[in-house]
């Protein structure tokens, strides 16, 4: 099937690039990791203060480390051509776009996954709230793949991008922040969490059925 | 489906706040091979792009088979366009890269990969990550893409760039067995360059209207 075709084509040569590439692929990780640890040595191993800030580090950390590897998203493609070749081939774009999210959410979103329980650890983070903020991360992960991906495809090309889509993609992600942190906030006090979970499975059916499109007339208009 | 036939009425082709090309008018069917020719600077690439579908005309038309086409997928899997930039990856390796645009392309598919690289004289280097190749080399890779697709129509933007003496036969062999074969050739070069077939040129500098 062509569309099958499509999609494993452009996730495979994404993770086939970021396997060559490893460097690229692991600083943000590496960033990740460096910020979280960075704020049990600026508030001191109080337990019971780390592991009220802890959710919204975790949070922060994350959208920030992903939106340092979207603007990688799409420049080299821009900058060798393969971009031209992709909006012409006829492939269809949302289609396209899609896949790339979820190589972005492959090389980003689940290693961050992978590394927040230990790093969880060190904020004194555990029990039902470390579930909590896995499950909201989970969510929160692909709509920010989601969401970037569309940002990224808008900003492509232009002097000055990396900047540019973090100071758009930012906003974009507060939503996702404040759900995602209060979802935690109220496993600690042993409170219901449906609702923000419910809330973020909502923005991320959102996303999936929007940005796909909006990624793809955001190329459009970039190679136009 | 019509006959192949590019038609272009009165394009006007537009940079910034500078007008390249002011009505540009011609037509290509089966077994055409026109030149955009003019001096740097005269817009050939932009023109390209513009009846590629790449960028949006200021004014003026493009019909393929009767039909106007308007955006980058309009022509599908009928156009074979190679840019100034050869679309490979660095990190991969020629074959990968092909493969990559072979999952994409609604075009169908004439040959292998390998067989599309031996026929540039590309075999070698099939396996070598892009990064590692001159720009000649690149550019043999891109080219593969014409022999590895089977597509009535190519717009080719400077492709003799960079290429030695044996690649520049190959690739006017190449065209001239396409034209032979009923295709549309269409290349923006300001090179001269052999070719049995009658050649259309057409002087971007003459299309301009004089301020």
């Amino acid at each position: 099937m062509r569309l099958t075709g499509v999609f494993r084509g452009v996730v495979g040569r994404e993770l086939r690039k970021a396997m060559r590439n490893q460097s690229e692929a692991l600083y943000p990780l590496i960033f990740f990791v460096l910020a979280v640890i960075l704020y049990p040595f600026a508030l001191g191993p109080d337990p019971a203060l780390l592991a009220r800030v802890a959710a919204g580090v975790v949070w922060v950390a994350a959208l920030l480390a992903a939106s340092l590897s979207l603007d990688s998203l799409f420049r080299g493609d821009y900058a060798d051509g393969t971009l031209e070749l992709v909006v012409l081939s006829g492939a269809p774009l949302p289609l396209v776009a899609l896949a790339k999210a979820a190589a972005h959410w492959l090389l980003s979103g689940l290693p961050i996954l992978v590394l927040t329980p230990p790093l969880a650890l060190a904020l004194e983070l555990d029990g039902a709230m470390l579930v909590t903020l896995l499950a909201s991360l989970a969510l929160g992960s692909v709509s920010m793949s989601l969401i970037g991906t569309a940002v990224s495809a808008l900003t492509v090309g232009l002097r000055g991008g990396g900047m540019l889509l973090a100071m758009l993609i930012l906003p974009l992600y507060i939503p996702l922040l404040i759900f995602g942190a209060s979802a935690t906030a109220n496993a600690a006090l042993g409170l219901d969490v449906a609702a923000e979970l419910y809330f973020l499975a909502g923005l991320l059916v959102l996303a999936l059925t929007l940005t796909p499109w909006a990624t793809a007339a955001a190329l459009e208009i970039r190679m136009g | 489906m019509a006959a192949s036939r590019l038609e272009v009425r009165a394009l006007v082709v537009e940079r910034g706040q500078h007008t390249l090309v002011d009505g540009l008018d011609f037509e290509a069917s089966a077994g055409a091979l026109v030149q955009l020719a003019g001096p740097n600077g005269s817009g050939k690439t932009s023109v390209l792009r513009t009846l590629a579908g790449l960028s949006v005309p200021a004014a003026g038309a493009i019909v393929w088979r009767g039909q106007r086409v308007t955006g980058a997928a309009g022509f599908a899997g009928e156009l074979n366009f190679i840019g100034h930039l050869p679309a490979l990856s660095a990190e991969l390796d020629a074959c990968e890269n092909l493969a990559f645009q072979v999952s994409l392309s609604c075009a169908p598919r004439a040959c292998s990969v390998e067989q599309a690289l031996a026929s540039l004289g590309a075999a070698r280097i099939a396996h070598r990550p892009v990064r590692q190749l001159s720009a000649g080399q690149r550019q043999r890779i891109a080219l593969a893409r014409l022999v590895l697709f089977d597509s009535p129509l190519w717009m080719l933007d400077e492709p003799f760039t960079a290429l030695d003496v044996a690649a520049r036969r190959l690739l006017e062999t190449i065209i001239d067995a396409h034209v032979s074969a009923g295709g549309i050739v269409i290349i923006a070069t300001h090179q001269e360059f052999a070719s049995a077939h009658r050649l259309v040129r057409i002087d971007l500098s003459r299309t301009r209207r004089c301020a």
